[in-house]
């Protein structure tokens, strides 16, 4: 798997891509991977990513091959610096996400998978981004969501939460 | 509405004739012989029109229903040469439709093209673009896919956060809450945990809140965030500038509350309306509480007696009585649950009458203010609490002190992790017994040591040197924060050197006044040296 700091993946449709070990390691999974088998050159099964999305991830990964390392799981404050962080998207980083719905969620669910925090991060910003200052009702329309309250549920939650909407 | 004259149509007809044919050469790909039929409608078309194409112009209106209609019939095809295709077909069909109702002989004769052609073209429908439709069928499906719905729990809560986070309003989680079910679901405890109440000009949000949690069927509660950061769901906790709102909650009823930290001068009646209307608290901390006279009091004893039953966490900071009574307080209670405690004794005549200590045995944090002269009572209190994990006695320095007896007592909690002896407010500790020496504490302190990861000690009158200092780093083989009160200028750096050496892990140490080229060494350790009030240490 390892020729010379490089690193075969197999995607789960069969697809190989041949990346620098470097790269791979942005990936935490692959990461912990490499160190606990050491050099091999068999190929890294991935059966969880398609080699269309494995692809475009390795993209990210070539990109941004030469950051930080991702900071660890207690300093990255997801939830409370979230909205600090949103202006972070650079252009690059908002070129290489811009795509039809399931691609980008594919992508989402292969960084949770590979453990690439900041591409994570990069896909739930989009997807938040695509849901800020929409209604209930756009949001549904988007993502192709069924509404499964009833109208009188629909009304509770309304009547529950109004305060949200003048606070 | 655009006119067009039946010259007009005539002539799109033609056109269009030409770009149907060109069209469905060029999308569908018709075998040569259907190519050549094709060719062959085209000529006769085409010359049948130039013989009859009208002098007269005639205006003429074109439904663009009648377009949609046939746009559906054939489904829209959006590339430019479907397009093409589709729009060929459309004036193809509308002329017939229209047209040749008054029909002459050649109109006959050119119904009779059409059909034709309209056999040909349903053949090559039929063959050629029943694929294609079959895949665009597909795409519509692919595009009406629920792929957000796809993702786990986590991240789409991370996505509402982000989401609820770009604006200071709520907005954004109000309408995630009303996506779906799902979506409600992981909304809610986010949008009802970031209100925080920061002064009274917030008091309309908190009434507010206040009020629907009644009307919603009290489900949700909410959290003050600003003081202590309460992680918790269903907690609900009042700073004590926020003043007015007492008697929000002694009329309203929250028996989902779990959580509530007031911090004002509260009654004893007061918490008995509390705790009657928040049933299922399990962590109750309060302020100042006022016990009051016996006269003065008005709960019903009885279901005073059971509302404590639940409480896990029950502290307060003082109490205000001049009167003896007020330990019928928690003589009357029944702390069966009770995990951690902080409770001001040092006005209480009679420690050990406060509770039924044997019913203390779930005990694990214990923070208590000591009266003085408190030896017996403590004893007798800390009998039954075995599995202690925490221990803060504050007393008043220097009138209270632990006895010989005491530090026994204290030895057998095998379970100890955090072990202070510190005064109330001061930086002073809490300390021994005149008769007690240096030697024998420090045999306790080696017997109660094994497992403790904080220590707080206070010692005025020993003077710490590099003797002690090794010997104390032998006691504790997994102590990270360590906090002796000495008179330490006698420790040197090699004194300091060997500490460290046997305590690697430490991460944290109470400044004694060490000398800077001792501070230098614990620096370079990487010990966090923390040289201000020890009441932020603790």
């Amino acid at each position: 798997m390892v020729v010379s700091s490089k690193v075969i993946l197999s995607s789960s449709d069969a697809q190989s891509f041949t990346v620098e070990k470097k790269v791979a390691e942005r990936s935490i999974l692959l990461k912990n991977m490499l160190e606990d088998i050491g050099d091999s050159e068999e190929p890294i099964p991935l059966p969880n990513v398609s080699g269309k999305v494995l692809k475009k991830v390795i993209e990210y990964c070539e990109h941004h091959k030469d950051d930080d390392p991702a900071p660890a799981e207690e300093e990255r404050e997801v939830f409370d610096n979230a909205r600090s962080r949103n202006d972070e998207i650079s252009e690059w980083d908002g070129t290489f996400i811009t795509c039809e719905n399931e691609e980008l969620f594919e992508i989402i669910l292969a960084a949770n998978y590979l453990d690439i925090k900041p591409l994570l991060d990069l896909g739930c910003k989009t997807v938040a981004n695509m849901i800020r200052g929409k209604n209930a009702e756009q949001i549904r329309e988007l993502f192709n969501i069924e509404n499964d309250f009833t109208p009188e549920e629909e009304e509770q939650i309304r009547r529950e939460n109004e305060w949200a909407v003048d606070a | 509405m655009e006119t067009y004259s039946k010259a007009d149509v005539l002539f799109d007809f033609l056109v269009s004739s030409i770009s149907l044919f060109n069209g469905i050469g060029s999308i569908l790909h018709p075998t040569d012989e259907e190519q050549q039929k094709l060719d062959e409608l085209s000529t006769q078309g085409r010359r049948l029109l130039n013989k009859n194409l009208p002098r007269r112009r005639q205006s003429l209106k074109f439904h663009h229903d009648d377009e949609d209609k046939i746009e559906t019939k054939y489904f829209c095809l959006k590339t430019p040469a479907i397009e093409n295709f589709r729009l060929s077909l459309t004036v193809y069909l509308y002329h017939a439709e229209n047209f040749l109702e008054s029909a002459t002989d050649k109109d006959k004769e050119f119904a009779k093209i059409k059909s034709s052609g309209n056999e040909l073209l349903s053949k090559i429908l039929l063959t050629k673009i029943a694929p294609e439709k079959k895949k665009i069928n597909k795409k519509d499906e692919k595009e009406c896919i629920n792929y957000i719905d796809k993702l786990p729990n986590e991240i789409l809560f991370q996505i509402i956060i982000i989401a609820g986070s770009f604006e200071r309003s709520f907005k954004n989680l109000f309408n995630c809450l009303k996506v779906s079910k799902r979506w409600n679901a992981l909304t809610m405890p986010r949008l009802w945990m970031a209100i925080s109440i920061d002064d009274l000009a917030d008091n309309f949000r908190y009434t507010t809140c206040m009020g629907l949690n009644q009307e919603a069927g009290l489900t949700k509660g909410f959290n003050y965030t600003t003081l202590l950061h309460f992680p918790f769901y269903n907690a609900f906790e009042l700073k004590s500038k926020i003043t007015l709102n007492l008697g929000a909650i002694t009329c309203s009823y929250f028996p989902n509350l779990k959580d509530l930290v007031y911090q004002n001068y509260i009654t004893v009646n007061d918490v008995a309306v509390i705790l009657e209307n928040c049933k299922n608290l399990v962590v109750l901390s309060l302020g100042e509480i006022d016990f009051l006279k016996e006269s003065e009091r008005n709960y019903d004893v009885e279901s005073f007696r059971d509302s404590f039953k639940n409480l896990k966490k029950f502290g307060f900071f003082r109490s205000y009585s001049e009167y003896a009574d007020q330990i019928s307080f928690f003589q009357q209670n029944k702390f069966r649950k009770l995990e951690e405690i902080l409770t001001p004794f040092d006005n209480f005549k009679v420690l050990s009458n406060c509770f039924e200590v044997e019913t203390l045995t779930n005990l694990e944090k214990a923070s208590l203010i000591l009266p003085p002269d408190v030896q017996t009572d403590l004893d007798l209190l800390l009998k039954y609490t075995t599995n202690l994990t925490w221990l803060k006695l504050y007393g008043h320095f220097p009138l209270t002190r632990l006895s010989r007896k005491n530090l026994d007592t204290i030895k057998n909690l095998k379970h100890l992790k955090f072990l202070l002896f510190n005064s109330n407010d001061k930086k002073e500790g809490m300390t021994f017994e005149h008769d007690l020496t240096f030697e024998e504490i420090l045999l306790f302190l080696k017997e109660v040591g094994k497992n403790l990861q904080s220590i707080y000690i206070y010692f005025p009158d020993v003077v710490l040197d590099d003797t002690i200092l090794i010997r104390l780093s032998k006691i504790f083989p997994v102590i990270k924060h360590f906090g002796f009160m000495f008179k330490c200028s006698s420790v040197t750096v090699e004194g300091i050197k060997l500490f460290l050496k046997n305590l690697n892990h430490i991460n944290f140490i109470l400044d004694n006044k060490f000398d800077e080229e001792v501070k230098d060494e614990l620096k370079r350790h990487s010990c966090q040296i923390y040289d201000g009030e020890t009441k932020e240490y603790l």
